[in-house]
């Protein structure tokens, strides 16, 4: 078996890490992918000590998914060994707030497997997870710098943490804030990767972005005039009722087919907080929020027409707050269960740049 | 232009070519919207110039 998943619930973090060890008998985990309750102190450094001789990365949670269940208060896991991963090599950049360059990063993981020539003509095989540590809120810069400084995919999605609890991410035992975990990994079957993000265009009219602050994540004007009431004309609705739509009907930049949402946040001074940045010049669409169960099932059953060794779902905690509020964990639930499968309840996702209100998935052949 | 940078970036592979492309539009260039015969814009042409040069691409 090249991948085990499974869902604990311990009394702490060394019972979790005794029960993972106990599930994981006889196995062998090259890689050790895990998302915790932000309930669970030092969860990394436990599972460390469980598995000294893996590979082991992770993020706390909100809420955990681990093939059919959604959980809280428990740790999913994801176990791989050399049948679905041949090698992997994990880094971590700290203060990603001050935009580091991450050319140097990369060049090293590329010298890891063998240079840029050997990922290239095995491209196939080779793919990246990145894990952030959500309260630097510099995804965007991060993933524009990532995707200059190498060709490699990388998917993934932002730490979230449950009620009072911490927002951390996880490395080799040790725990961070404000960083990105990086993983490259060589697959021993190959992957795929798709995003599916259940927002449809409701408008045709493209809206240029004339001034925006990108880095503090603030919009204030389309096509020369203030966002508010250019978003308001083309809803349709008058400019003081807007923030009633702002869920329903996120922004999205379309990239030919496929959909890259930016969600709003709130009014604020002369214009409106979004939860990802939106550099000038770009173009986007307003959007309509569709039916997320009916879309992933649409985006799995024609992305995945095998049976993958294991599936990795970083949906977005808006997302599983609106199943939850429909009542429809089960069914969601229940297109994962058909996969070894873990995911967590992201407070952004990665996929070639960062994204809200999306589920970005990678699935190991 | 546009399509020099992820010709010469993606060099041959069409995965790597169709992310370029989604790259581009998240910095703000809005890839197919540009035509061989669209008018010249300054504001868009130093972008993607410098967008060539992070990517490593002569344009």
């Amino acid at each position: 078996m090249a991948i085990k998943t499974f869902s604990i619930k311990g009394t702490d973090s060394r019972d979790m890490a005794r029960q993972a060890q106990k599930a994981l008998a006889d196995f062998q985990p090259k890689l050790l992918l895990f998302f915790a309750s932000s309930n669970y102190e030092s969860p990394e450094a436990a599972l460390q000590e469980a598995f000294p001789n893996s590979e082991i990365i992770g993020s706390s949670s909100h809420s955990e998914y681990c093939n059919n269940d959604y959980t809280s208060g428990s740790v999913s896991i994801m176990a791989m060994d050399a049948g679905s991963v041949e090698d992997v090599y994990v880094q971590v950049v700290e203060n990603i707030g001050a935009e580091p360059d991450l050319r140097d990063v990369l060049d090293g993981m590329h010298s890891h497997f063998g240079g840029v020539d050997e990922i290239l003509m095995n491209f196939e095989r080779y793919v990246g997870i990145v894990l952030f540590e959500s309260s630097a809120k510099a995804e965007e810069v991060f993933m524009d710098r990532l995707g200059t400084a190498t060709d490699l995919l990388f998917v993934g999605g932002s730490s979230s943490a449950a009620d009072d609890g911490q927002s951390l991410v996880y490395a080799n035992g040790r725990s961070y804030t404000s960083a990105a975990v990086l993983a490259v990994l060589k697959t021993t079957n190959g992957y795929d990767v798709l995003k599916t993000q259940s927002a449809h265009i409701f408008s045709e009219r493209k809206l240029t972005v004339t001034k925006s602050d990108l880095r503090n994540r603030i919009l204030y004007e389309f096509d020369h005039r203030p966002c508010g009431e250019v978003y308001a004309e083309v809803l349709g609705v008058e400019e003081n009722e807007i923030q009633n739509y702002f869920v329903c009907n996120p922004l999205g930049v379309v990239a030919g087919d496929e959909i890259f949402v930016r969600t709003f946040n709130q009014i604020q001074d002369g214009g409106i907080t979004l939860h990802c940045g939106l550099p000038e010049g770009t173009e986007i669409n307003v959007l309509k929020i569709g039916n997320i169960v009916d879309d992933t099932q649409k985006a799995l059953d024609e992305a995945i027409p095998y049976q993958p060794a294991g599936v990795i779902n970083f949906n977005c905690l808006y997302r599983t707050l609106e199943i939850l509020n429909e009542n429809q964990v089960e069914p969601y639930c229940a297109l994962f269960g058909r996969y070894p499968s873990i995911g967590f309840s992201t407070n952004g996702e990665a996929f070639l740049g960062h994204i809200n209100e999306t589920s970005t998935i990678l699935v190991i052949k | 232009m546009i399509q020099t940078v992820i010709t010469q970036k993606a060099k041959g592979n069409v995965v790597i070519a169709n992310s370029i492309r989604t790259k581009m539009y998240l910095k703000g260039i809005a890839v197919d919207k540009f035509t061989t015969i669209s008018p010249d814009d300054p504001a868009v042409m130093k972008k993607v110039r410098e967008i060539a040069k992070e990517f490593g691409v002569i344009v």
